[in-house]
């Protein structure tokens, strides 16, 4: 692993700190330091912790991450976006697993946040998605709000001033109006894109997906994360399919990482390691890597390994 | 009823009434349990003698008919006049014509032709018109209130409508005359006499012209409708240029539609409004029989409401795991159209949404391209509702002889 001087550890964490919390309205045109080209120069933080036990890792994952003070102040509207796509079991893989979202709910809401939402655009009817995943379950007991967006009212459109392909979206409402955007994907294979971690987990946040399979899908993933910028990224690898992605049932590996940072593109450039690929093999990551979205260079990232 | 004590009338009108009301409730769904709209026409003898001739095989549900064929070889009609939903319905609306009281008395009793044409085409094993049960058509009509009301799922309606129009223009004569229920009560009760030689003696005794003439022509009527039936069922075969897609679990085509009975149960409880009353695509005979729409959206892995409220034996009741296994259509890429073999665009999406694996990538011009296995697909019509080809989807389910395939491989 990578080691990691005091001195940049101190400036990386607090560079991203400044990025994430305190400009917390995520859009592109509020940020643009943070997705102009100068991100590669950044040496972005990537907290590694393995272990065995989802809801612990979760809170260590914040606790390297600056804490819950760092991520969110009270009365802050928070929305979660898990994968919870896919009328499958936590086992399975195709999902984000229920107890990270559980714990993240509660952690937040125990931290002064106002209100958690989970908005999900499902691809499985929600309502199934939703229980098998259990997600929806988990989220509610923890005192989250959960919910697929399906009215116009959900949606808004915006425009992606440095898209390529994508050019503009519609996309819900919570994503774009909240001031703690977190995004918690699940890592795994997928058909057309290779793989799916951070960046490619936001089509569960736009209406037409279909628009980006038509469009160039590599180019309209890297595109999306020009805009979007989460404040926090938590990629669930406790367990990845690898194989018939991003549905399954697909063969299955058990890395046991949680693997948290700011910076999308390097969270997915480790994430593809565990797949047995180099990270620029996938398009999208070497694409969003030379628009500037993030470092997806993994030499140039500050990994911190964490076992608990 | 004039002739009759008013307390007797009254109480038989009570116990009329609170049938009529059990039916609608039983027929609307409102009922908890998930075979409970299937209760009300599965009472029919007619559904429950013809369906298990057709089938050649005794479907549970043809017992539930067992009481009222009982009940008609000791008492004949009773059922019309004490609980028939549609019957009292008829009475009602009937009433408002009262000088066409006796219009009927003059037409033939065509109950009776229909019952062995009936019986013989079962034994063809087509089923000529179930649906003209009188409990299949009530059900209809109340099982096609359902949101969003459209003509076509209005159209199981149909049926019960037209009889309370023939009941309005001439009184009783749907009763008495061509309902096939109370004619196969008739035909039960005689059954009966017929089998007690003593009442034979008697009818012969007393000048009526003995059975023997009535079993020829009820001969002739099981003969015609068995050349019916199986005319039908050849026709079907030969007819249609396209297989509909059926419920799962579906009687095999050539017999399908003569065993539905059209009581709009499967129409009703499908929570995604896939199944709609064919109007056209599969011939004439086929006419408002189920059939899926599958642009409406996909037939879900973890749905069979639809096998488990069928009168008829028609569709037969399936396990989750059997349905899952059970493909009733077939995905087929266009090509030309699929937008990934076509320009190389990164896209995958029906194999993303397969439930099932039936979707294999095969690299085409850098880009991965999707091939249907056909031992995997079930034709669910997943992969044709997320398909994002314009104008055209890519890939579509076509109808098939529906198989069992192959199971999903597990991983953990």
């Amino acid at each position: 692993m990578h080691s990691v001087t005091r001195r940049t550890f101190l400036k990386t964490v607090t560079a991203a700190a400044a990025g994430g919390v305190l400009t917390p309205g995520l859009m592109a045109d509020e940020t643009t330091d943070a997705v102009s080209g100068a991100a590669n120069n950044l040496r972005p933080d990537l907290w590694i912790i393995k272990g065995s036990d989802p809801a612990r890792m979760l809170e260590t994952a914040i606790a390297r991450a600056g804490g819950w003070s760092a991520l969110l102040r009270p009365g802050m509207r928070v929305t979660l976006k898990p994968n919870a796509a896919w009328a499958s079991k936590p086992e399975e893989g195709g999902n984000t697993h229920p107890a990270l979202t559980e714990a993240f709910t509660r952690g937040a809401l125990a931290a002064g946040a106002a209100q958690v939402v989970v908005c999900e655009n499902t691809c499985s009817p929600s309502e199934q998605a939703f229980e098998m995943s259990g997600i929806g379950p988990a989220v509610t007991k923890a005192g989250g709000r959960i919910y697929s967006p399906k009215q116009d009212s959900h949606f808004r459109r915006v425009s992606i001033p440095k898209g390529k392909a994508l050019t503009e979206a519609e996309v819900t409402v919570d994503a774009l109006d909240c001031d703690c955007l977190v995004n918690m994907p699940v890592a795994k294979h997928h058909g057309s894109a290779t793989l799916t971690i951070c960046m490619k987990n936001w089509m569960g946040s736009v209406r037409d997906r279909g628009q980006w399979h038509r469009t160039n899908l590599h180019q309209c993933i890297a595109d999306f994360s020009t805009f979007i910028r989460p404040t926090l990224n938590i990629v669930d690898a406790t367990r990845i399919m690898t194989t018939n992605g991003p549905r399954g049932p697909g063969k299955l590996l058990y890395p046991n990482l949680l693997i948290v940072g700011r910076d999308p593109v390097a969270c997915d450039a480790y994430a593809a390691t565990l797949f047995g690929l180099e990270p620029f093999t996938v398009p999208y990551i070497r694409i969003a890597h030379e628009m500037g979205v993030g470092q997806g260079d993994l030499s140039k990232v500050n990994l911190v390994t964490v076992e608990i | 009823m004039p002739n009759q004590p008013k307390a007797k009338w009254q109480q038989r009108m009570a116990l009329r009434i609170a049938a009529f009301l059990a039916a609608a409730t039983a027929a609307l769904g409102l009922l908890p349990w998930t075979w409970s709209p299937r209760l009300l026409p599965a009472l029919s003898p007619v559904l429950g003698v013809c369906g298990t001739i057709a089938l050649r095989a005794l479907p549970w549900v043809a017992l539930t008919s067992l009481p009222l064929a009982l009940l008609a070889l000791w008492r004949g009609r009773w059922f019309c006049a004490h609980l028939c939903p549609t019957g009292l319905a008829c009475e009602s609306i009937g009433r408002a014509h009262p000088s066409g009281a006796d219009m009927f008395r003059r037409w033939p009793r065509l109950g009776l032709v229909i019952f062995v044409l009936l019986l013989g085409s079962a034994i063809a094993g087509y089923p000529l018109a179930l649906w003209l049960d009188p409990l299949a058509m009530f059900n209809g009509f109340f099982a096609a209130w359902r949101r969003p009301i459209t003509f076509a799922a209005a159209l199981p309606a149909m049926g019960f409508l037209g009889v309370m129009l023939l009941s309005l223009v001439r009184p009783r004569a749907w009763c008495f005359r061509l309902c096939p229920l109370g004619a196969t009560q008739d035909a039960l009760s005689q059954f009966r006499r017929v089998l007690r030689r003593q009442a034979v003696a008697q009818t012969a005794a007393a000048g009526i012209a003995p059975t023997g003439g009535l079993r020829q022509r009820a001969f002739l009527g099981v003969l015609a409708g068995g050349v019916a039936g199986l005319t039908l069922r050849a026709w079907t075969r030969w007819s249609g240029e396209r297989m509909p897609i059926r419920p799962p679990g579906a009687a095999p085509e050539h017999s399908f539609a003569g065993m539905c009975a059209r009581c709009g149960n499967c129409l009703k409880v499908c929570p995604y409004r896939l199944i709609v009353p064919d109007i056209g695509s599969g011939g004439l005979a086929s006419l408002l029989t189920p059939v899926l729409n599958l642009s409406r959206g996909h037939c879900n892995e973890w749905c069979h409401a639809c096998t488990h409220v069928c009168p008829t034996g028609a569709i037969r009741p399936m396990t989750l795991d059997a349905k899952r296994h059970l493909a009733i259509g077939l995905a087929v890429v266009s090509k030309s159209r699929c937008i990934a073999w076509n320009r190389g665009a990164h896209c995958l999406v029906c194999q993303e949404f397969c439930p099932y694996l039936a979707i294999r990538a095969v690299t085409h011009r850098g880009a991965p391209c999707p091939v249907v296995d056909p031992d995997m697909c079930r034709g669910c019509g997943a992969c044709q509702n997320a398909c994002p080809a314009q104008p055209e989807r890519a890939i579509i389910v076509h109808g098939i002889a529906q198989r069992s395939v192959t199971a999903l491989p597990t991983f953990h």
